[in-house]
């Protein structure tokens, strides 16, 4: 048994904060590691030594594997926690740290080779009697025996490219006789996607939920569950609300799951904190997905329903000690959920979105954690997952729990870039969702994110309001000559002081008189009586007919962030009263429609375009994103080039159209 | 300093009829102000705004800062003249232009084409002495069709004032910037032609000596307007632009660009950020001051709602009782008040002239509350030297090098005028409550004054005195003397600066105290001799 005292945390954000939380608690010496973008990160701040690894891509600082063990090597650590996603299931890096005669504060790194292979995985958890999707991936790619797997896996089922990715290639079959044609089909797509046609067959679930269990073990063999969380809320492929207990999983189920990961976690002598993740298609079909070999990003649920310390149990498991529990002293208390605050677009199909947060503050409730990457301040930046923060409830029954997230998301103060947080709010409002009854396609299926991001009237003139009177204020405090006359005096009658905002495409003039401390506004065909009452510091606090309200206003140009209680922020653009005249935006130009790096420039100058043709691929935030052209024609100048970090707007190539035809 | 304690009753019988009588006026001048709020008509406006055009006032609000006070100077010029209707064709005030206080003059291109009426010329030039005098950058905004051509001999001679003033500003190192947005056509070219700076509006601005017509007339030369006088021509071939301005909009950016870029002149005073309100409430006034000037009030209950807590300090105020002098803050900018409480006598007079001499050693500027019937007459006062203690009244407003402000709140007539800063003597400002009066004499002197005399004339010749023939002339005299006595009239000949709401007084000499503070100034202290 080795103690360890002192961790280098190999990662960034909130998992690093979170992690040197617990050495904090613990009395073990937490050492940071960061990019350049993250110098002034708060986990940065809040490490006993942090170390700089170099640029900010990934690949120059988090990746940088030799570095990470130099580092920690000359400055004292005896064990490297890896957090999650960059290096933690690699099982080369485990490895070498173990060569390095560090602590690897994870499993060993057989069990992250065993499950690094998802088929692997599959044939691993087959042979122990854990349940696995019906499909069929072999050497005989035949028309008749592709046709026979797929009889005997049923319908529907799915074909897909073993190459493949990206949905290329993918066949979704809801009979026998659709089948003949599917496979010529999407053979041929592998073949001109990825140049090989070989395709592997699943059965397909329409509608199935995601369900994982929480499994740990130690050095000396014992392994336990610590129940499931029920992730099926998700977006691009990504678990954006996760809750535990899953509001369907019957008390047979969860033992039965339960038991199955346990059986899958001694099947790969697992010793350390995983997850064993599972389709659950109804009370009693539940099928093996596979075993993420880390901690996961939705831990803490349930860590709050456990009251446990699970980045505490990975320590004591990496030192060789034994589990503290056994299985039948693991009991759930309450119910606890989690909302990923992520700096993204809902309306624009959860897009990343970068920024500086130029207001963050989280409001005091009683069970509520935050885990957060940020502070005011801190720049999303392109270059790592856009998550800001985890919020965690924990109550004593769903209903309260999920009351209290609404009521903490309302009021959490996130200003400044855009975000889901409004998002995240309506769909707390959601009566199925509030049911329990969803599946993994709920948002796609039942959701509008458009709408859902789209601030009520109230709301839009609470902010436009708001906006005006914080111009107002800030034009009045710098006024230095007639500053003893009331603002906009005029000794005729005259028009009313006016506005112009911008929200979204929509636009909206607003015209106030000030009069005996108070405003009369008007919008549109409403008029309101305001009163400003505070607005010099901290939130903007006023009176609008009778109603008393308060809203955080950021600033950044002519951008104006307005955090309206209860709904999130929306962010309006303050129109000139002069505006300089721009000649129209040059045709055939090509914008970048978020910010990011150039991946690949796939034409040049002078080069002829198809529509539809590919031109460049941008890289932002783990996603790509291919520019292709709208209009047949010529490349009459590129202005990038791969590897160039772009913001958002920014013109990328023109295409003179040709318009012969 | 102590406040004054008002001794109004609100409920007085006396405060009530007041009241009543000065909201009549109030109507009526807010009728009047409405008119001259007329910027031609529907048509026009519609094909203005059709061309992309933005009207006079809109233009005016937009030149300002978001926010900004602004105090229209003389908006009833030319009231129930002959000519194209209160205001002219011209809308001009001070207010803040990029953090300037500046003097902006828009024209009323909608109404008449913005042609140039008698009163539309002598706004104009009284627009261009108060911006000289206090030392205000100006910005024309330009769109007019130059001298109203039927009468054009009451304008031509001097209309020339207008163009001399531009660069005598210039030369004190005042800028002047002009916007073209539309027609600026002969003498009206030389307004951007002797501007510091010249913006034109693409496409709208046209500026030349003469039109195609003139010129075919006199040339044969056949010409559009474009290349004759268009802003682009202007921009790029005769330089007589400086800025093309893409739209409307543009220009007045452009416009406010550039003053952004003046230097700021160095201020007299800068008041505190936070004064005192009055202790009473400026409504009140309404009850005070009477539309029947015959009735007294006195001027401490005026000066109690516009200075700042109230407070006063009051020179010499068992002396001369019947002139009120004293010391207060207005805005937060120190300020020497004289108002009258009656009539003018000699020690009276001595003490005003004391009292200004003393404003001039502190440099600070000067307030008159005029509510005067004139000086004290008859045998005792004449022989006690009343005409050279007035003189010494007189001699004193006249050289006195502090800025003045005067507001006529009540009778002004004869010599008294005179002696309480009246237009001849130049103040700054000058502002008049609709209820007040102006003429040599009250109407009832002036036929009583005028029946002794045909008396006497008539007694002198042998002839019979016609009764009845002098009771028409008496009754037409009253009549006319009464109109052109009041507000109305003084106001449409350009005899004050505007009429006021008596109840904005305060805001009003506020803001006129900072435009004045706004550039430094030494009083010299000197005077003409003192006839002792």
């Amino acid at each position: 048994m080795k103690t360890i005292r002192s961790i280098l945390i190999a990662n960034r954000g909130e998992i690093a904060a979170r992690t040197i939380r617990t050495c904090q608690r613990l009395g073990i010496r937490s050492i940071a590691v960061y990019s350049d973008a993250d110098q002034d990160a708060p986990y940065v701040k809040m490490a006993d030594l942090a170390l700089h690894l170099g640029p900010s891509p990934a690949a120059e600082s988090y990746l940088r594997q030799d570095l990470l063990i130099e580092l920690a090597q000359s400055a004292g650590a005896n064990a490297i926690h890896p957090g999650y996603g960059f290096l933690s299931e690699n099982a080369g890096f485990a490895q070498k740290v173990i060569e390095a005669g560090l602590v690897f504060i994870g499993p060993n790194p057989a069990a992250i080779q065993a499950m690094g292979s998802k088929s692997q995985a599959k044939a691993i958890m087959a042979e122990h009697g854990v349940p696995v999707i019906p499909g069929y991936r072999g050497e005989d790619q035949s028309e008749a025996k592709l046709k026979a797997e797929s009889l005997k896996i049923g319908f529907p089922l799915l074909l897909k490219a073993a190459a493949g990715g990206g949905g290329k290639g993918m066949r979704i079959v809801q009979q026998a006789s659709e089948l003949e044609a599917a496979i010529a089909g999407a053979k041929r797509e592998a073949m001109s996607s990825f140049g090989d046609d070989e395709l592997l067959i699943e059965k397909y679930f329409p509608s199935a939920r995601h369900i994982e269990f929480q499994i740990f073990g130690d050095q000396t063999g014992n392994a336990i569950h610590l129940l499931e969380r029920e992730c099926s809320i998700q977006r691009r492929y990504q678990k954006i609300v996760e809750e535990s207990p899953s509001p369907v999983l019957s008390e047979t189920m969860r033992e039965t799951m339960g038991q199955a990961a346990v059986t899958a976690a001694r099947a790969i002598r697992y010793d350390n904190a995983g997850t064993v993740e599972f389709i659950w298609v109804k009370e009693g079909e539940y099928y093996f997905l596979e075993v993420n070999t880390r901690l996961q990003v939705e831990h803490p649920v349930t860590e709050a329903i456990t009251g446990l310390d699970l980045v505490e149990w990975q320590i004591l498991a990496a030192e060789g000690k034994a589990l503290p529990l056994q299985q039948h002293e693991v009991k759930a208390s309450g119910y606890a959920i989690e909302c990923r605050l992520y700096a993204e677009d809902p309306a624009r199909n959860f897009l990343p979105a970068t920024g500086k947060i130029e207001k963050w503050n989280i409001p005091q409730v009683d069970g509520l954690r935050v885990d957060s990457a940020v502070e005011t301040g801190t720049e999303v930046s392109i270059f790592y997952d856009p998550m800001i923060a985890k919020v965690i409830t924990h109550a004593a029954d769903r209903a309260s729990a999920q009351r209290k997230m609404h009521y903490a998301l309302s009021n959490l103060t996130c200003v400044g870039l855009t975000t889901n947080q409004s998002f995240l709010i309506r769909l707390l409002e959601n009566p199925r969702f509030q049911a329990g009854e969803y599946d993994t396609h709920f948002i796609q299926n039942h959701l509008e994110p458009v709408a859902m991001s789209q601030p009520s009237e109230a709301v839009v003139e609470q902010a436009l309001i708001a906006s005006a009177l914080k111009g107002w204020q800030q034009r009045e405090t710098g006024r230095d000559l007639f500053k003893n006359l009331p603002s906009g005096w005029r000794n005729s009658f005259y028009q009313p002081q006016k506005e112009q905002f911008q929200l979204g495409e929509e636009k909206y003039d607003l015209a106030y008189r000030y009069e005996n401390g108070q405003f009369s506004v008007n919008l549109g065909e409403k008029s309101f009586k305001v009163k400003l009452l505070q607005a010099d510091q901290g939130p903007i606090r006023a009176e609008i007919n009778g109603q008393q309200q308060h809203w955080h206003i950021i600033e950044k140009g002519t951008v104006c962030f307005v955090q309206v209680p209860g709904f999130g922020h929306l962010k309006l653009e303050r129109l000139p009263r002069h505006p300089i005249p721009v000649s129209e935006s040059a045709a055939g130009g090509y914008q970048s429609p978020m910010p990011g790096e150039v991946i690949m420039v796939l034409v040049k100058k002078g080069d002829l375009v198809k529509s539809g043709q590919s031109l460049l691929v941008l890289s932002s935030m783990k996603m790509e994103n291919t520019i292709a052209a709208n209009t047949d024609g010529e490349v009459e100048e590129v202005f990038v080039e791969s590897g160039q970090r772009i913001e958002a707007g920014f013109t990328l190539l023109n295409i003179q159209e040709n318009t012969q035809n | 300093m102590q406040a004054i304690r008002s001794k109004i009753n609100p409920l007085s019988d006396q405060f009530r009829s007041n009241q009543e009588g000065m909201k009549v006026l109030l109507d009526e001048l807010a009728k009047k102000m409405q008119e001259s709020q007329f910027q031609g008509q529907e048509k026009h406006l519609a094909k203005a705004r059709q061309e992309g055009k933005l009207l006079a006032r809109e233009r005016l609000e937009l030149t300002l800062d978001q926010d900004s006070p602004f105090l229209e100077l003389l908006p009833l010029a030319g009231l129930g003249g002959k000519g194209f209707g209160p205001g002219g064709t011209t809308v001009g005030g001070i207010g803040l232009v990029s953090r300037h206080m500046c003097m902006i003059i828009s024209n009323v291109g909608t109404n008449k084409g913005g042609a140039v009426d008698y009163a539309t010329l002598q706004k104009s030039l009284r627009l261009s002495e108060i911006a000289t005098e206090n030392g205000l950058p100006v910005i024309n905004l330009v769109e007019s069709a130059g001298a109203n051509l039927p009468e054009q001999h009451t304008i031509f001679n001097y209309g020339g004032a207008s163009f001399r003033e531009i660069t005598r500003r210039s030369k004190m190192g005042l800028c002047n910037i002009s916007v073209v947005f539309g027609n600026s056509t002969a003498g009206g070219a030389y307004v951007p032609g002797m501007s510091d700076y010249s913006v034109f509006v693409k496409g709208k601005a046209k500026v030349f000596l003469a039109g195609p017509p003139l010129v075919k007339m006199a040339t044969n030369e056949i010409v559009d307007d474009e290349t004759l006088g268009g802003a682009e021509m202007h921009s790029r071939v005769s330089g007589v632009a400086d800025y093309l301005a893409q739209d409307e909009y543009d220009g007045i950016r452009l416009a406010r660009e550039i003053v952004s870029r003046l230097p700021q002149p160095s201020p007299q005073i800068v008041p505190p950020s936070q004064v005192d309100e009055p202790l009473y409430d400026a409504a009140e006034i309404l009850g005070i001051v009477s539309p029947d000037i015959k009735k007294p009030f006195d001027a401490r209950e005026l000066i109690a709602r516009i200075c700042d807590g109230s407070r006063f300090s009051e020179f010499k105020p068992e002396f001369g009782p019947t002139l009120v002098c004293g010391f207060a803050d207005l805005h937060g900018y120190p300020v020497g008040i004289l108002g009258n409480n009656g009539v003018l006598f000699s020690d009276a007079a001595n003490k005003g002239a004391h009292f200004i001499q003393l404003c001039n050693q502190q440099n600070t500027p000067l307030l008159f509350l005029q509510n005067i019937t004139g000086f004290m007459v008859g045998k005792q006062y004449e022989q006690e030297g009343i005409i050279k203690h007035g003189a010494k009244l007189i001699n004193a407003v006249s050289n006195s090098e502090v800025p003045a402000i005067t507001v006529m709140i009540g009778a002004s007539y004869g010599a008294g005028n005179y002696a309480m800063m009246g237009r001849a003597y130049k103040p700054r400002f000058l502002f008049a409550y609709p209820n007040s009066k102006i003429a040599v004499m009250g109407p009832e002197q002036l036929s009583g004054v005028m029946e002794t005399i045909q008396r006497e004339a008539a007694q002198k010749a042998g002839l019979p005195f016609d009764e009845e023939q002098f009771k028409a002339m008496q009754m037409f005299m009253q009549a006319e003397v009464d109109k052109t006595s009041n507000a109305w009239y003084s106001t449409g000949q350009l005899w004050d600066d505007g009429l006021i709401d008596p109840r904005e007084t305060r805001n009003y000499l506020g803001f006129c105290l900072a435009v004045v503070n706004n550039q430094a100034w030494e009083s010299t202290g000197k005077y003409g001799v003192f006839r002792m």
